[in-house]
């Protein structure tokens, strides 16, 4: 069987480029990680909040998933597999550093001006007009400050519902957490974020 | 102060509010409870503005480094085994070979069937010299075995069962014993064996 080009692969199913990837195929490899570096950089930035390490735990994600690609099972969805691992990697390195909570100023790991230049969130690249972009970027970032104050449990809930807008049954089964855990989870969460954000705004 | 008699929006209906799964029980109760349109309102706006949080990508290169790190194996394709020559001739030979013998089998049960009294005839004489003659052999094996200088204490070692268990039980291990050592024989060396 011959292999098909990288344009090919894009109108196949995950499953089926999965399939491709078992026999060998780096293409098919490359269209996974094309797929799904940014939803799950995303996904692990968030949690953790500084831009070097997200790409070390998504690289680490994207390592671990393409290593197990045979174990890889197609009666799940392949989006929920690779979430999962670079949650766990996100709430795993949460856990070790015990940093539950963060600042808008960067990365508490950033020892320079520039490092933390670096590693400072930036927000709003959609605005249309200039005061527009100020107003989303203070509102945006604001929000993603709020979110890095939750505990990880609550960000991971958070991100995955309404961010990413996955429903309660995959975020649980993501998760490994009862549907009603997730809701109430998700709950919390939007209480503790209006409260941070009404704060934000009367300081 | 609020009045308590007043049910509140539940999480689970405030969810599907956000969701447009409007309940009667929930719009009504919005009509006149103000602290919970203002909850459903900041939910709702909360919602929105985190739907438009812009997503993140890795720096440039970031599937090379990946690839970097991660072995491709192709999936050996395993091909049917490819007889050699000397083996597709002796395949053949036992091809022939069982078709022919079925074949003279079925025919023979096919003629016995069809003459029954015939294969009779021919068959009770010869099944009675074949029993005759086997049951002679073993009478002259017996008979032989009996002649032996050892028979008699063999006979003697046997004859009750305190006597015979210990002779079963050596003869078993001897038995284990040679088993293991004939399986010994047959394993072939390790190819690592430092021979």
């Amino acid at each position: 069987m011959s292999g098909l080009s990288s344009a090919a692969y894009q109108v196949l199913s995950d499953q089926d480029v999965v399939r491709h990837a078992v026999q060998g195929r780096e293409a098919a490899y490359r269209e996974l990680i094309r797929r799904y570096q940014r939803p799950v950089f995303s996904l692990v930035y968030r949690m953790v909040r500084d831009r070097e390490l997200a790409e070390d735990l998504a690289q680490e994600t994207f390592i671990k998933v393409l290593k197990a690609i045979d174990s890889y099972r197609p009666e799940y969805k392949f989006s929920s597999w690779i979430f999962k691992i670079a949650n766990n990697a996100a709430i795993d390195h949460l856990r070790r550093r015990g940093l539950n909570t963060l600042s808008l100023d960067g990365s508490p790991h950033a020892e320079s001006a520039d490092a933390i230049e670096a590693t400072t969130l930036q927000i709003g690249d959609g605005a249309e007009s200039q005061l527009e972009e100020v107003a989303s970027r203070e509102l945006g970032a604001q929000i993603e400050a709020a979110i890095g104050q939750l505990r990880p449990e609550y960000r991971s809930c958070i991100i995955l519902r309404h961010i990413d807008g996955r429903p309660y049954e995959e975020i649980a089964e993501l998760l490994d957490l009862p549907l009603g855990t997730v809701k109430t989870y998700i709950h919390r969460a939007r209480n503790e974020l209006r409260i941070l954000l009404a704060a934000t705004r009367d300081s | 102060m609020s009045d308590p008699s007043v049910i509140h929006l539940t999480a689970d209906e405030l969810d599907a509010l956000l969701v447009g799964a409007d309940s009667p029980r929930a719009m009504s109760h919005l009509a006149t409870c103000p602290s919970c349109h203002a909850m459903r309102e900041l939910d709702a706006q909360l919602v929105t503005a985190l739907g438009t949080l812009p997503s993140w990508e890795p720096a440039a290169g970031f599937p090379d480094r990946v690839m970097a790190r991660v072995s491709i194996r192709p999936k050996l394709i395993e091909l049917p085994h490819a007889r050699s020559p000397r083996e597709r001739s002796a395949h053949w030979r036992v091809v022939v070979a069982s078709v022919a013998g079925g074949g003279a089998l079925a025919a023979a049960l096919a003629w016995a069937v069809a003459h029954p009294s015939a294969a009779l005839g021919w068959s009770a004489p010869t099944v009675a010299d074949a029993g005759q003659s086997l049951w002679i052999t073993w009478q002259a094996i017996a008979a032989n075995t009996a002649e032996q200088p050892w028979f008699s204490g063999a006979r003697d070692a046997l004859a009750t069962p305190a006597r015979a268990f210990p002779v079963l039980v050596g003869a078993l291990g001897a038995y284990a014993v040679a088993l293991v050592g004939l399986r010994r024989l047959l394993t072939e060396p390790a190819t690592d064996a430092g021979w």
